[in-house]
């Protein structure tokens, strides 16, 4: 114990110091004696013998060397002892008088009244059974001085206390009454009051000399005053101190001195207003509390009379002696000048540093009370200094732990911090033989962490803080560098604790997370190595709920979540995604069941996540019992490798999850933080939502659980809207995945592999199988395939080869064929066929349409020869073939697997058809396709265009193909159609072609041949076949007809309806003419006998009608005469009429035959010409 | 002469450390940091007591925080709490005035107001700037 008490005040100057003493016999803590002793030090005033009110101070340990003291100030004296101990009966009292006698006996120079109290059940009723003797008692105790109480009934306690404080009180008004008669009488004898250590200086002092004397009665005085301040006389006290202070002066005895000031100080202290107490009390004007000392001459002053004459005062105060009071009482502006000056005189004496930092401390505590926080750190540190300055290198028990509670107590936070860590570090260094305290050190060192905005207890320091754990901090929080420091500091104190392994390891991962990027490399490597070096003495450790005696509060629960940092975390998708079956129309919206096409409140956050990777609802679906996967991203950002293990998912779900282990590399300062990607799997057990809330792990030995949503450099970009709810938020920063029920798993393989590339020439057909495998436990029940893709090429496959195979069973095989043709487009671009259209519009030499039709000939082709751009030879395009397929319990949920065979199918032009064109052949029924075939392929094409006739073609030819004409059912169909039909069922253009090796065949089309309306027409055979009979002979084009001037030509036409539908209101009309062959044409020099227009009513089918004309022609010429025959009612050829319509008188003639080509006559004149002789 | 020099926010987490100890020398270096972080009990009694007429809200600089046998502390604070706190180290027979204080002060307060001003400084962060830098290596070299 120090020789200086660090709870010194003012106030003690004007109590009596009591020792009250715990006996006891055991160590056991016997709650009755410290209720007794509690209820004792309750008593701290008492009015006794007639004394203003003492006041008391219990102190319960005291150092005999600060009681050495007594005679340098009163108030240092202990005055009494109180002694409590247990009653166990008569046999045990002895013990206990013998231990009081031991107690008092140090202090016995000083103490004026002992009480030795027992406390039991047993305790004698009546004084008369009182088994203490006083022969049995020691010394300094008498029988009566002892006292029982039973300790359920303490209602005498503070009586017999009152009673023992009154006879220290009248023991000491005694002392005070002798002491100032001797004072009075200057009695001076050669006991000098002396501090102790001054016993030396007295040694061959003269007696009897003048400053002797002197200092005896000031010294003697001094303490006259300390006994009436302690017995509440401040006034006479103040006075007391006035006058030995200008003795002191005087004589120099500076010690002294400095007392008397202290002493005036403390009995000002107690008539001081506390601030904010008393503000509200009005004070009585007349009453002198404040008279200025500045006023010397007060005395003398008129006023003095009149406050003599003062009513305001109380009876027996005298005015005069009240005004002087005033003035001895001191402001606290004085009191702090009074301290100073003490403490300048104290200096002088560096065995007088007990009460000189008292008094620094007292002053502190003062001025704290008072608000001056400035002046009482200003003393405060001088306390400090002086007792660093005197003491110096030994150990100050309990020194820092009060400076720091001063300063605490002042409001300098920071101040007591750092005298806390200064007490903690003092704690821990091994002085004069005292062991070194580690756990007061670490209790004092958590103390001081929070002056340094440390806060262990805090759950989750993150909180409100904004920056990343690995980028710059931003902004700076705290003093990192003092905060790194002390925390290492508490570490390695923690590790020095018997039991501190734990709290040493709550403290590593609160330094590693918490302070990371303040930290230099080797300090967190070093920090990772204690770590790892504490959990291996321990064993994997688990940081949640640390207790410990040191601590007021279990620590939080804490992980090493950025040891390595997550940054990513995706669920992946199953490499064979189960889908919807069959999606109807209301579960096809992508959050299920909202019957609004649109619903932005639900697309809402899709909006503001762009992916999973923020967490969310998974897209995708997992099935039950397959193994899934997991991606996560690690980060280390630490200059040391990180081994992780049983590294493992937290999910909210049956789930199971497989522990993987890993090791991620150091990275360097500077650069990018080391990063890996790990895949942790697992398997979903159940089906239904699976939330995937973050993962545990065990790295430099700690358990760790990070969850994403604490995780927020993870989540740093998402902003949450102000309208968003909160709780709805955090609903962000997990994954939640859907499960489905079993589905099988169908392995492809086969001719047809995924990714194979297909090159097949146009009209040319593959055949590839594809063999199915079940790979899993359930088997398949349903299989449905559709293609996506391109029309290159036509895909088919056996439905049926498929069906009849189902259900294909677990770790069975099923075959089917694929059948691909390669389609294209054979004729030549769209370009040339619009090219070709607008060539047919130009002007006719006839001037009408109908006219130029007769002219289209083989022989004078209407068509120019186009140049058919060469188009891109290959063309490569992606068809995905889809195999959807179903099974077991998934079935019934409505979902599928879908597996798909991605081809890239190049399709090689072949042949093309550049141009076409439709003749009529000999026969009526039939008609010739001319086609200019062009070979695309770079080999030579063998053609077999018709049965029996093929050709090589090397580059271009022309062939042509004889098929029937076309006879229209009669039905209402569309006539271009029925065309195309009828032309694919009799053309069949097959080529062949030789490829390394290989034969490869496949057969050309005219589906895309865009077919004009007289092609039309010519490919249609007519419904009426008209035979023309001249002169009555059947008219044959290959033969000349020659005919006389002047005789009249009969011209008959049978007409027979060869179509299937009865024929109504034909019309077979003659048209002569006289072509010149140069585009003009003549029409006269004619003369019909009879009409040149002959109407039939009907004709049923395969009947035949015949009609006759009869002309004559005037002049010798050439004539050509068109035979035509159309119907009014356009009954069969309605859908034609529209595209062929003919202008003519008759706008609704529709022509159903006409004589093709025209019939050509020539007239001649036989007299002038006789050498021709035409039988007539 | 000036031996460390900080800049702290209106929540007293420094936005600017500078001390002149080699960093090798951690325990001088730790030393000074505890001043100025203890020096901040003194910056913030001194800010909050506001005895009338001596402390003019013109008056931006506190004066002397506290002196210990080797070093004088010296603070300045802004309208929006930003102190600034100086260490001087005593006993180098050098005249050191107190105009030469408030000129460092004026010129630092004037500095940190250049880096606010910059667009693409966040406030509370670390300060980073060259320009500021330069004015503190000026104090810090003087004398």
């Amino acid at each position: 114990m120090s020789i200086a008490d660090f709870q010194a005040t003012f106030e003690d100057h004007s109590s009596i110091l009591v020792l009250v003493k715990c006996q006891r016999i055991d160590d056991q803590r016997d709650e009755a004696i410290q209720n007794v002793i509690r209820r004792i030090q309750k008593l701290r005033f008492c009015r006794a013998s007639d004394v203003p009110a003492v006041s008391i101070k219990y102190v319960n340990d005291y150092p005999a060397r600060r009681n050495e003291w007594h005679q340098f100030q009163a108030h240092r004296a202990v005055r009494g002892v109180i002694t409590v101990g247990e009653y166990r009966g008569p046999g045990n009292v002895q013990w206990s008088l013998n231990k009081h006698g031991e107690l008092v006996d140090p202090y016995e120079k000083t103490v004026l009244e002992t009480r030795c109290v027992f406390v039991g059940k047993d305790i004698p009723t009546q004084p008369s059974e009182n088994p203490v003797n006083d022969a049995d008692c020691p010394s300094n105790l008498r029988r009566e001085q002892c006292l029982f109480y039973a300790p359920d009934d303490l209602s005498q306690v503070e009586e017999d206390i009152v009673d023992f404080v009154s006879n220290i009180v009248i023991v000491l008004k005694s002392s005070r009454i002798r002491l100032e008669q001797d004072v009075n009488n200057k009695k001076v004898d050669d006991k000098m009051l002396i501090a102790p250590f001054e016993k030396k200086d007295l040694v061959g002092l003269d007696v009897d000399s003048r400053q002797y004397r002197k200092r005896w009665v000031a010294r003697n005085k001094k303490m006259l005053a300390d006994i009436s301040l302690q017995l509440g006389f401040v006034q006479e006290a103040l006075s007391l101190y006035g006058e030995v202070m200008e003795v002191f002066k005087a004589v120099g005895d500076f010690l002294w001195l400095g007392a008397v000031y202290e002493g005036q100080c403390a009995a000002s202290v107690g008539h001081l207003t506390p601030p904010g107490r008393g503000g509200g009390l009005v004070r009585n004007q007349s009453f002198p509390m404040r008279a200025r000392r500045n006023t010397p001459t007060l005395l003398s002053n008129p006023t003095l009379t009149h406050a003599g004459s003062c009513k305001s005062l109380p009876v027996d105060v005298d005015p005069i002696e009240a005004k002087q009071f005033g003035r001895d009482l001191l402001t606290l502006d004085e009191i702090v000048d009074k301290v100073r000056e003490s403490n300048a005189n104290y200096e002088r004496f560096t065995s007088a540093v007990g009460p000189h930092v008292e008094l620094n401390l007292k002053l502190t505590r003062l001025l704290s009370t008072f608000e001056r926080r400035l002046q009482a750190t200003d003393f405060l540190q001088m306390a400090v200094v002086t007792y660093c300055r005197i003491n110096e290198g030994s150990w100050k028990l309990g020194w820092y732990d009060v400076v720091a509670q001063l300063y605490r107590d002042i409001g300098c936070l920071r101040k007591a911090a750092f005298y806390t860590r200064i007490g903690a570090v003092q704690a821990a260094r091994v002085h004069d033989g005292i062991k070194a305290n580690n756990a007061l050190c670490y209790q004092l060192m958590v103390k001081g962490l929070q002056g340094y905005q440390v806060d262990l207890l805090a759950s989750n320091p993150y909180e409100g803080r904004r920056w990343h754990p690995f980028s710059t901090p931003q902004p700076v929080l705290g003093w990192s560098r003092l905060q790194a420091t002390l925390l290492s500091d508490l570490i390695l104190t923690a590790d020095r604790l018997q039991d501190g392994k734990k709290l040493a390891a709550h403290h590593c991962v609160y330094y590693l997370c918490y302070m990371f990027p303040f930290l230099e490399a080797h300090e967190a490597h070093q920090c990772a190595k204690k770590l790892d070096e504490l959990t291996a003495e321990t064993g994997p450790l688990l940081l949640s709920g640390i207790k410990s005696d040191l601590l007021d509060e279990p620590l939080p629960e804490i992980h090493l979540i950025n040891y390595p940092l997550v940054t990513k975390v995706k669920p992946l998708p199953l490499a064979a995604e189960p889908t919807k079956w069959r999606t109807s129309t209301a579960s096809s919206q992508p959050d299920g069941g909202t019957p609004f096409i649109y619903a932005p409140s639900k697309n809402k956050p899709n909006a503001r996540q762009p992916g999973i990777e923020n967490g969310g609802i998974f897209p995708s679906k997992w099935v039950k019992g397959e193994v899934v996967s997991v991606q996560m991203t690690f980060q280390n950002a630490a200059s040391f490798a990180l081994q992780l293990k049983d590294l493992k998912l937290i999910s909210d779900g049956n789930f199971d999850c497989y522990p993987c282990s890993f090791t991620i590399g150091p990275s360097e300062r500077g650069s990018a933080p080391n990063s890996l990607d790990v895949l942790i799997k697992g398997t979903p057990r159940s089906t239904g939502v699976i939330r995937i809330l973050g993962y545990e792990c065990l790295v430099l030995g700690i358990r760790t659980r990070c969850f994403f949503k604490d995780a927020k450099w993870m989540h740093r970009k998402v902003v949450p809207a102000p309208s968003d709810n909160s709780k709805e938020f955090s609903k962000n920063f997990e994954f939640i995945i859907n499960c489905v029920s079993e589905l099988p798993l169908l392995e492809v393989s086969g001719e047809l592999q995924n990714n194979s590339e297909i090159t097949v020439y146009g009209g040319e057909t593959k055949n590839y199988r594809v063999k199915l495998h079940n790979k899993s436990s359930v088997p398949v029940e349903m299989i449905d395939i559709s293609i996506d893709g391109s029309r290159k090429a036509s895909i088919e496959w056996n439905e049926e080869e498929l069906k009849s195979q189902l259900p294909i069973a677990p770790d069975a095989t099923v075959t089917f064929h694929i059948t691909l043709t390669g389609s294209e487009n054979f004729m030549a671009s769209q370009k040339t066929s619009e090219h070709l259209r607008t060539s047919s519009a130009s002007p006719s030499p006839m001037g009408t349409p109908s006219m130029r039709r007769f002219q289209s000939t083989p022989n004078t082709p209407h068509r120019n020869h186009f140049h058919v751009p060469a188009e891109s030879a290959t063309d490569t395009v992606s068809t995905d073939i889809t195999i959807s397929y179903s099974g077991g319990a998934g079935m019934e949920d409505n979902y599928a697997r879908k597996c798909c065979i991605k081809t890239r199918l190049t399709v090689l032009q072949s042949v093309i058809i550049t141009q076409w064109d439709v003749l009529l052949a000999d026969s009526a029924d039939e008609c010739y396709l001319v086609l200019d075939i062009e070979n695309r392929t770079s080999h030579e094409v063998e053609l077999e265009y018709q049965e029996g006739k093929s050709l090589a073609v090397e580059k271009k030819c022309k062939i042509p193909v004889l098929i029937p004409r076309c006879k229209p059912s009669g039905g209402d169909e569309h006539l271009e159609e029925l065309c195309r039909q009828h032309i694919d069922k009799h053309v069949k253009l097959k080529w062949s072609l030789t490829q390394q090796q290989r034969q490869v065949t496949g057969y050309a089309n005219l589906n895309e041949c865009k077919w004009n309306p007289s092609q039309i027409d010519t490919i249609l055979s007519a419904s009426v076949a008209c035979e023309v009979f001249l002169q009555k002979h059947p008219y044959n084009s290959d033969d000349e007809f020659i005919l006389k001037m002047g005789v009249p030509l009969s011209v008959q036409v049978e007409a027979q309806n060869s179509s299937l539908c009865s024929l109504q209101e034909l019309l077979v009309s003659l048209h002569v003419y006289q072509d010149y062959q140069n585009g003009t044409t003549q029409v006269s020099n004619i003369c019909f006998h009879g009409p040149h227009k002959i109407p039939i009513e009907s004709i049923e089918p395969g009947q035949k009608v015949r009609v006759s004309f009869c002309l004559l022609f005037l002049f010798v010429g050439d004539y050509k005469i068109d035979v035509d025959c159309s119907t009014l009612s356009g009954d069969c050829a309605k859908a034609v009429s529209s595209q062929v319509e003919i202008r003519g008188d008759t706008p609704k003639q529709h022509p159903l035959w006409r004589t093709c080509p025209p019939l050509k006559i020539t007239v001649v004149d036989l007299e002038r010409d006789p050498l021709l002789s035409v039988p007539l | 002469m000036a031996v460390a020099l900080a800049l702290i926010n209106k929540d007293n987490s420094p936005l600017y450390l500078r001390t002149v100890a080699e960093p090798a020398n951690g325990e001088v270096a730790h030393k000074l940091l505890y001043m100025l972080h203890t020096s901040l009990d003194v910056v913030e009694e001194k800010v909050n007591s506001s005895v009338p007429g001596k402390n003019d809200s013109r008056d931006l600089c506190l004066g002397v925080l506290y002196s210990l046998d080797e070093y004088k502390l010296y603070g300045y604070v802004t309208n929006t709490k930003i102190k600034i706190v100086i260490i001087v180290e005593l006993g180098v027979a050098v005249q050191f005035r107190d105009n030469d204080l408030r000129n460092w002060f004026n010129r630092l307060h004037q500095a940190y107001t250049e880096v606010i001003s910059n667009p693409f400084y966040v406030a509370g962060e670390e300060i980073k700037s060259k320009k500021f830098e330069a004015v503190v290596n000026d104090i810090m070299r003087k004398q």
